[in-house]
């Protein structure tokens, strides 16, 4: 074969080798190359939710654990927010901390408000649900106050938002009132 | 004639001109060495490091469901549940309203000889409006320095005074609180040791245009 035959097929092949290079590079490589890409973010991704699901698993079986030996601390704030509006109980503690402290209760009125979401930007945790009960009672000055001092320490949490004062029978001078209270009792949402 | 000893540049300028013929052979390598390394990379990604990752994926996916797994939905509910009231009681706690500091503040702060009819206490409005009597204009002007003075008390509308029957002032008064008015007692401000300024002759009309800072009137 000639020297300068060889030399052709030479530079033939070289370019053949070249451009073969270059087609399974933007034919193979280059696709492939962008799903590997996405497959390692995957990787890290996973590795990530990994290692924070492990972090806060070993979190939670710590605090679960300390949580199964708080059973009486359960009890007692389930009491001053129970899991559910407990309308009947909030009803019954109310009227009967208005008698106990010289209130006459006349009626008794109740309206369940939506629950609000939590104040904790935390979307797995619950929100509050109120009752807000509309009390009219007479009595006392003093009973008044006494009957205010006593939702205000009650376990359940009473929130007395708003009240009324005026004289029973529209006379002044006596110690009869009529009171319009209006407290607030709450629930755990849903 | 002298003959010069040739240079070695001239011995090389004279010698025939040697086509190079090895270089095509070197492009050549060096193409098939790219070509190959293209293609061990190629084989190596389809058939060595893609099947790697998806098996790690695989393993990762696995790991994370046993890992939640490891701890039942109803655990983890009833957590919550008691997370959620923990947390929301801190909120209601800092909350908590004592309505009863309306009171205690109206004894605190209330000449002898004032004597209230009625009583609209709003703890979210944080206010009080009061209506009674007072024997004179000045005892009146006198309970309305009190409060204007009071830690406690943001500012004092006046809304109404005028003489009854019994020459007694009727007056209405509006009270804008302290936004930490209806928290618990102990944490408020006392205002029992305030110095009440003794207030020499004021007449009605002098009540009707009163301009201190905090008080305003609405007559």
């Amino acid at each position: 074969m000639k020297g300068s035959t060889k030399r052709l097929s030479s530079i033939f092949l070289s370019a053949v080798f070249i451009i073969g290079a270059l087609i399974m590079y933007a034919s193979f490589i280059k696709p492939i190359y962008k799903t590997i890409a996405k497959e390692r973010g995957e990787v890290a991704a996973r590795e990530k939710i990994l290692n924070d699901s492990k972090a806060i698993i070993d979190q939670l079986k710590s605090m679960l654990s300390d949580y199964q030996n708080l059973s009486a601390l359960q009890d007692q704030i389930s009491l001053s927010l129970p899991k559910n509006p407990s309308t009947a109980t909030a009803f019954y503690q109310l009227t009967q901390l208005a008698s106990n402290s010289g209130l006459s209760v006349e009626s008794v009125g109740v309206a369940q408000s939506s629950i609000g979401q939590s104040q904790e930007k935390d979307t797995l945790l619950k929100g509050v649900g109120s009752l807000k009960f509309t009390l009219r009672t007479t009595g006392s000055y003093e009973a008044l106050k006494l009957f205010l001092a006593k939702i205000e320490n009650n376990v359940r949490i009473f929130d007395s938002n708003s009240f009324k004062i005026a004289p029973a029978g529209g006379e002044k001078g006596t110690n009869a009132f009529n009171f319009d209270i209006e407290v607030d009792a709450y629930y755990l949402g849903d | 004639m002298v003959e010069h000893p040739q240079s070695l540049l001239e011995e090389e300028l004279r010698k025939p001109e040697e086509v190079e013929i090895g270089w095509p052979w070197r492009l050549l390598v060096f193409s098939f060495f790219i070509f190959i390394v293209v293609l061990i990379t190629f084989l190596g990604i389809k058939f060595g490091y893609q099947p790697y990752l998806d098996n790690k994926i695989k393993t990762l996916d696995s790991e994370i469901d046993k890992l939640s797994q490891s701890v039942s939905q109803s655990q983890i509910d009833d957590f919550i549940a008691f997370y959620s009231q923990l947390s929301n009681l801190k909120v209601l706690l800092n909350n908590h309203v004592f309505g009863s500091n309306v009171l205690k503040f109206l004894e605190d702060n209330s000449l002898k000889s004032v004597v209230y009819i009625s009583a609209d206490v709003d703890a979210r409005l944080k206010g009080i409006k009061l209506s009674g009597v007072v024997p004179s204009y000045e005892a009146l002007a006198q309970q309305i320095e009190v409060f204007r003075q009071s830690p406690l008390v943001k500012e004092v509308s006046f809304k109404k005074a005028q003489q009854n029957e019994q020459k007694e002032i009727g007056f209405d008064l509006e009270i804008s609180l302290a936004d930490n008015f209806f928290k618990e007692a102990s944490a408020l401000p006392s205002s029992s040791n305030i110095s009440v300024p003794a207030i020499p002759e004021i007449s009605p009309s002098v009540i009707s245009t009163s301009t201190n800072k905090s008080t305003s009137t609405h007559q």
